[in-house]
């Protein structure tokens, strides 16, 4: 019988290869560069001079930039792992993701796909995605304030860092989904084992 | 609380082997092992008229209510 789980399975396995290169790869080139060079970020909160009258612009024409990147020269260790801790979680929680489904759905095709295991797979990857990609990108908007706090000379207030959050809506209305998912697919499994064991 | 399905000491009682069995109540012996060894779930009451039929039974001489054995 075919493999109901496919194309998926593979392009989930293509998706997880790519990742896993991609973070590990990212992951040291950033940690060199954060050792070597000076600490990079851009923060949506930093505070920028108004670019009016720039020649850049036709003289009625005003911009705001949105997004800075502010480079600290001279960082202290700290300051160096701030900068990894700014970017680096959820790069590894995306590459996690992909490892928890392309293990989710493998299994699937292997166990059975209606059963309770995989019922009870699909609420943990529910809780991963509720728990883990909200929690990394706040470890990163929290490093990425108190870096930016550090770097200006005025007082910013340090709840900027609800700003600089930027949390992934679609993993939180997915996680949802999951565990909803699961509960229906432990439910409906359940029944299907005792229609099975029905005489 | 389980169920105990009595159809091991029914048959040996009316000198009766389970392909027999399965012939007369039109059950196959896979299933009527699984009923037998007590992994069934359930059991419908078109096979229950059929079995208590066939070796001329009541279902309480069949099935009975045990408490669940401490491991």
């Amino acid at each position: 019988m075919k493999n109901p789980l496919q194309p998926l399975t593979s392009l989930v396995r293509f998706l997880w290869s790519i990742t896993a290169v991609l973070v590990a790869g990212g992951a040291v080139l950033r940690a060199v560069y954060t050792v070597q060079g000076s600490v990079c970020f851009k923060a949506d909160s930093a505070p920028s001079p108004s670019v009016d009258g720039s020649p850049l612009y036709r003289d009625t024409v005003t911009a705001y930039p949105e997004v800075v990147q502010v480079c600290i020269p001279e960082p202290t260790i700290g300051d160096r792992l701030l900068g990894i801790l700014e970017s680096a979680p959820s790069a590894f929680a995306y590459a996690g993701t992909f490892l928890l489904l392309m293990l989710l759905l493998e299994k699937a095709a292997k166990e059975g796909i209606h059963t309770v295991d995989t019922a009870q797979r699909l609420t943990r990857f529910g809780v991963y995605l509720l728990i883990a990609l909200p929690v990394t990108t706040l470890v990163e908007a929290v490093a990425r304030t108190v870096l930016l706090l550090d770097s200006v000379t005025l007082d910013l207030d340090p709840m900027v860092f609800v700003s600089e959050w930027h949390l992934p809506a679609w993993a939180v209305v997915t996680g949802l989904g999951m565990l909803s998912l699961g509960a229906i697919m432990r439910t409906s499994a359940s029944m299907r084992e005792e229609l099975e064991g029905t005489v | 609380m389980s169920v105990q399905v009595h159809l091991d000491r029914l048959l040996a009682e009316r000198g009766m082997t389970l392909t027999e069995l399965s012939e007369r109540v039109g059950v196959t012996v896979v299933n009527l092992s699984i009923l037998k060894n007590g992994r069934a779930r359930a059991i419908r009451f078109s096979t229950l008229v059929a079995l208590c039929t066939a070796l001329d039974c009541q279902p309480g001489d069949l099935l009975s209510v045990v408490p669940a054995r401490v491991e």
